[in-house]
């Protein structure tokens, strides 16, 4: 037994070695597969010429070379894998004499295959980066070029008026150690909050006529809407709130139990809070007092698009917070050719004598004067950046930010790069731009080339013009009222490190006060876990970067 | 088995009661455990012929109104389309490949005195639980240079070291009696494994086929990581595209385009499970052709 | 029998010592063998310079061998994770309760298929009993939540019919492991027992006859022919289900672990590295953890062979 192990030992060593030596070699010869190989060689020459012109103009080495077609390889958003010879990609390489090479990545496994892809040494031109996080990373693991803002400046001046007028200083987002890496998204659904949708017909049924506005008439109808009847079919069987309604009786409070917010100068953490207590304190009341739904554990969603508030469309609950505003538009009008709202679509369905009593009130005031319920960061935490390799070869990356002031030059540019040919792939119809069949189907614009293949930053006023609809419906609901606003927007150093502990203990400790399997004076034994836990440490790092910031 | 001795087993099991008492909560338990198991797929199938009226969210089994417009949008998708394609020659390459490799590899591993047998079988174990991972397999894939070709999906997993042993073992244990009398014949190990060990392992290869036929049908990783071009791609990265669209797990990447993307409504995505599934499913009475008792009768190692 | 073995034993030992000139002796076997070394080289010897990334920092631009090194670290890391026992252990006492009733469910199911006598019943039952396999959890999930939810689902119906309070299947900390056994039984049980099916179909009829001759009844016949008949494939089984005892279905778990008041006993390795996010984004932390599972997977794969072979001579090697 033991004579042949031994043997089997020193066979495999053998045969270890022998492959790894093999291997080895191998991946002697691994090279970064550079898409712009190509190029390589002509630019060793301009650079010597370069040199000369960097004095007189500093721009000049980032002018491209006249006539020259240059590979670039591209990542971006896909609804669907992009066609290899797609109309729009062929219709952007005449335009720009350039050849496209669009990585098709599938968005459900995005993080493990560009991942792949870069650690064989694949980097494409223009990178997509998807999360604050990863935006570090790729700088720590030395991925990014440097895009200098005065050269963005001098390249691309339109993309740089919008985003510093749209969004003052959101290019900071962008910004390590004061460089810029890369241009943060930014949207203007993100100027609107979640939604605060109450059933219309309930609050009548239950005799209340005035939307409540205050956390005590807000309670009122919660209880109302439990033992009143309010949907009048004889039996016990509704709620008030679900899981996102709760977060309207944290905004009272003036936080939200997962956001950094400003508090004295400072960045704290929401869940922490003394505030929050006095709203678990209500909570686990409202609970114990049958108003939740104890299906709030699991969420509203219960499968499908996940957008979908299936406990409101349903009317176990009178009360939601879920989705984004988008989500909840009605038609508005004959013309209206937008994408009506994915919970509205639901209750056409089943109850469409619903969807006309829902009203869209403001987050109530809490006991102090404070209201809110969560609403998008300023920017999104998507951006674009460019390979490190085009730091060796400025020529392609001013011709990479020539591109990029193209994508949003003008109205016509940015609507084009989005949903393709007017008259082919969409057409005005009463001063919208409406989708044509099939296109009005995100994937087929994908597969074409289009959105959101090709999009950069949406300039507010271009989206405008895009969306008038729905931001109609938003302005005029004040969906742009009462928002709370995750304010960290960097990922901490060691955040890796204690976050999802963090988490765990929190959301555990939240549901259990709730519920009554903790009594509310746990809390005060969470606060001082989390403070022991690491949530110090990230408290003190928030704040060094919230410093940086307003350097 | 003879006729009458059948008849006479059957009589005999209907004069004992217990007997009668256990092979009714049998057939009571088989029927009840099955409509639980068909219980997903009605599920599915009312959903994928309701025109959009239910959703995930329901429980619902019978749709209101049946209509077919899902199945057509899902079968005039061209994805789809080239997925099941691709799928299928997968599937019909892999198929025979593998089953090929197994046996080559399982059948000197079953002989005793194959030389160095516990070495070699350690060497294929082994790599069950040590592998070097995501980057040196493509680094080999992308040398080999079988990027976005079909070999990229098949030759990986050319001789999976599970199915192999569960073929080994159950060489291992036939009878040694059949190959030593047609040894005795002048037969050498190609014709004996292909003349008589095959024939007698008709239901333990019908099986690792079956599992084969599955695996390939239903792998999306590979062909994710290494089939670039979409035309080349197979159906299950097709399929979770559509399913998963709009949920939880595709939540991060949504963010900031979500507002413009349409979402698949429930009926299509159920009608692209059902397209998906249901070819491999019919494989499976196919196999049990050769799950027939007595097929190796003396065979097996008593 | 004894006595030929020793005397085999003895033989191996003189013919190991120059065991080569078989390879030409068998050279049919040989022949055969070749393609699936070269294979097992290729596509998994060469790659395994791989697993030292375990003990990397990973950097994208230096490659594998060019990251540094960084000992123990990820594992430090891994273990330093202050749930990780709670999760660890999760992950073992799930994984046990999934071998014991887990495991015997299909070889209970392939039994009791075989005492059905009605051909056409017997194989729609087959059939239909596999179908669940091909129903992924992100679908199955849902339809848990749902059929589960204490307001709406079936089951509490029930319950509720018969005057008791609905349970929370999903939210109860007593209730959810037995939640996630009996799923994944009812989802695996008809796809696991068609490779017991299949061995039934090798079991001579003939000891059947002669049983029945002798008198035995059925449930005799069950224990004394058709087990035994079992016993080889059941053992390789459960030396593979052991060796798999580490590894936590994280598909499942991942869609149906959506109660934090269940993370105490649900909360499973892969989906705590799967919240930590750094199973996507960091190789080194992903490769450590694999290779961390895959030591204790090999580990008990190696014992529980050393076991079945000292007790039925069945074994991997």
């Amino acid at each position: 037994m033991f004579k042949s192990c031994k043997k089997w030992l020193s066979m495999t060593l053998i045969i270890c070695l022998l492959v790894t030596t093999l291997a080895g070699c191998k991946s002697n010869k691994e090279k970064p597969v550079d898409s712009g190989e190509k190029a390589n060689t002509e630019t060793s020459e301009k650079k010597e010429e370069n040199k000369e012109t960097d004095k007189k103009d500093p721009f000049a080495k980032y002018q491209p070379i006249e006539g020259k077609t240059y590979d670039i390889a591209w990542t971006s958003g896909q609804l669907a894998p992009t066609d290899e010879n797609a109309e729009m990609t062929q219709y952007w390489n005449e335009k720009w004499n350039v050849n496209l090479d669009i990585w098709n990545i599938d968005s459900g496994q995005w993080h493990e295959i560009i991942n792949l892809r870069f650690a064989t040494g694949e980097i494409p031109d223009k990178v997509r980066i998807i999360g604050f996080p990863t935006l570090k990373k790729y700088y720590d693991q030395d991925l990014l070029a440097e895009i200098p803002e005065d050269l963005l400046q001098h390249m691309a001046p339109t993309l740089y008026k919008y985003h510093t007028t749209d969004v003052p200083g959101a290019l900071s987002y962008g910004k390590i150690d004061g460089k810029l890496y890369a241009i943060p998204h930014y949207s203007i659904s993100a100027n609107y909050r979640r939604p605060v949708v109450w059933r219309g017909d309930w609050l009548e049924n239950v005799g209340i006529t005035k939307t409540p506005e205050t956390l005590d008439e807000f309670e009122e109808a919660m209880y109302k809407f439990v033992k009143e009847d309010p949907d009048k079919n004889g039996k016990n069987d509704t709620y008030g709130l679900s899981t996102t309604g709760l977060n309207a009786v944290y905004g009272a409070y003036g936080f939200l139990p997962y956001n950094w917010k400003t508090r004295d100068g400072k960045l704290v953490y929401g869940g922490v809070q003394p505030e929050m207590k006095q709203a678990l304190e209500k909570l686990s009341k409202w609970y114990k007092d049958g108003v939740i739904d104890p299906e709030f554990i699991t969420g509203e969603n219960k499968g499908g698009y996940s957008h979908i508030s299936h406990s409101f469309v349903t009317g176990q609950v009178g009360y939601t917070s879920h989705g984004f505003y988008y989500h909840w538009r009605p038609q508005m009008g004959e013309d209206d050719k937008d994408v009506i709202g994915h919970n509205i679509q639901e209750l056409l369905k089943t109850t469409p004598e619903v969807v006309d009593s829902l009203i869209f009130g403001l987050p109530p005031v809490g006991p102090e004067g404070k209201r809110g319920v969560p609403q998008e960061t300023i920017v999104s935490g998507i951006f674009d950046g460019l390979g490190k390799h085009l730091e060796e070869e400025p020529d392609k990356l001013g011709k990479l930010l020539l591109i990029f002031e193209d994508l949003v030059a003008n109205f016509d540019n940015f609507i084009t790069a989005r949903q393709g040919m007017e008259g082919k792939h969409w057409e005005w119809q009463n001063n919208m731009p409406v989708r044509l069949d099939p296109y009005t189907d995100g994937k087929e614009l994908s597969k074409i080339g289009a959105m959101p293949v090709m999009t950069l930053i949406s300039p507010y006023d271009y989206e405008s013009k895009l969306l008038p609809l729905r931001i109609k419906f938003a302005n005029d609901n004040q969906f742009d009222v009462g928002g709370i606003r995750e304010e960290l927007l960097a990922p901490l150093e060691s955040q890796g490190k204690y976050k999802t502990e963090l988490d765990k203990i929190q959301e555990e400790t939240y549901v259990s006060i709730i519920i009554g399997d903790k009594p509310i004076d746990y809390f005060d034994t969470f606060v001082e876990e989390w403070y022991k836990s690491g949530g110090e440490q990230l408290e003190k790092e928030a704040n060094e970067w919230y410093q940086s910031l307003s350097k | 088995m003879s006729k009458d001795m059948k008849i006479k087993r059957k009589n005999k099991i209907k004069h004992s009661i217990p007997s009668l008492i256990f092979d009714s909560m049998n057939y009571l338990f088989m029927i009840i455990f099955c409509v639980t198991c068909l219980y997903p797929f009605l599920f599915l199938v009312s959903m994928s012929l309701s025109a959009g009226t239910s959703n995930f969210a329901s429980l619902r089994l019978i749709p209101e109104v049946i209509d077919f417009s899902a199945y057509r949008r899902v079968l005039s998708n061209e994805f789809m389309v080239s997925g099941f394609i691709n799928t299928v020659i997968r599937v019909g390459i892999a198929v025979p490949l593998v089953m090929l490799a197994i046996v080559f590899t399982a059948y000197p591993l079953s002989k005793k005195y194959f030389p160095h047998r516990g070495f070699w079988t350690g060497f294929i174990v082994f790599t069950m639980f040590f592998s070097g991972g995501l980057i040196p397999s493509y680094l080999v894939i992308r040398g080999l240079g079988l990027l976005d070709s079909i070999w990229a999906l098949i030759l990986p997993g050319l001789i999976p070291a599970y199915n192999m042993i569960i073929v080994r073992n159950y060489f291992m244990s036939l009878s040694p009696d059949l190959e030593e009398s047609a040894r005795i014949d002048g037969a050498n190990d190609f014709t004996i494994l292909i003349r008589i060990i095959l024939p007698i392992s008709a239901p333990i290869i019908a099986t690792v086929s079956l599992w084969t036929a599955v695996g390939h049908w239903n792998a999306w990783f590979d062909s994710m990581i290494y089939i670039q071009k979409a035309s080349k791609q197979v159906l299950q990265v097709v399929l979770r595209r559509i399913v998963l669209e709009g949920t939880q797990e595709m939540m991060d990447l949504n963010t900031g385009m979500d507002d413009m993307a349409s979402i698949s409504p429930d009926n299509i995505k159920a009608a692209t499970i059902m397209v998906a599934t249901i070819p491999i499913l019919l494989v499976y009475p196919f196999v049990q052709k050769y799950f027939v008792k007595g097929i190796m009768v003396g065979s097996l190692k008593g | 029998m004894k006595v030929n073995a020793a005397k085999n034993l003895a033989q191996t030992k003189k013919r190991r010592e120059n065991q080569f000139h078989l390879y030409w002796k068998h050279k049919y076997l040989t022949l055969m063998f070749i393609p699936a070394i070269i294979y097992f080289l290729v596509f998994k010897y060469a790659p395994i310079y791989g697993i030292q990334i375990a003990f990397k920092s990973y950097r994208f631009k230096d490659g594998i061998f060019g990251s540094p090194w960084i000992g123990l670290e990820n594992f430090r890391h891994l273990f330093g994770v202050k749930s990780f026992w709670q999760v660890f252990g999760n992950t073992l006492i799930i994984s046990m309760y999934n071998l014991i009733f887990g495991f015997p469910a299909p070889i209970i199911l392939a039994l009791l298929l075989n005492e059905i006598t009605h051909q056409r019943f017997k194989k729609t039952v087959q059939t239909i009993s596999y179908l669940p396999h091909f129903v992924s959890w992100v679908v199955l999930g849902g339809l848990f939540v749902q059929f589960l939810s204490p307001s709406l689902g079936p089951i509490n119906a029930i319950l509720k019919a018969l005057g008791r309070d609905p349970i929370f299947f999903l939210a109860d900390p007593k209730w959810f492991r037995t939640v996630l056994v009996l799923t994944s039984i009812w989802k695996g049980v008809g796809w696991r027992s068609i490779i017991y099916l299949a061995s039934l179909s090798g079991i001579n009829p003939e000891l059947y006859e002669a049983a029945e001759v002798d008198g035995a009844n059925r449930f005799k016949k069950m224990l004394h022919i058709t087990l035994p008949g079992l016993t080889p494939v059941i053992t390789i089984m459960l030396i593979f289900a052991v060796g798999g005892l580490i590894h936590d279905n994280f598909d499942q778990i991942y869609n149906l672990l959506i109660s934090p008041t269940v993370y105490q006993v649900g909360d499973v390795l892969s989906t705590y590295t799967y919240r930590m996010g750094l199973v996507k984004m960091e190789y080194s932390f992903a490769t450590a953890v694999g290779l961390f599972t895959n030591i204790i997977s090999f580990i008990l794969i190696l014992m529980t062979n050393t076991i079945t072979k000292r007790i039925n001579e069945y074994g991997i090697w």
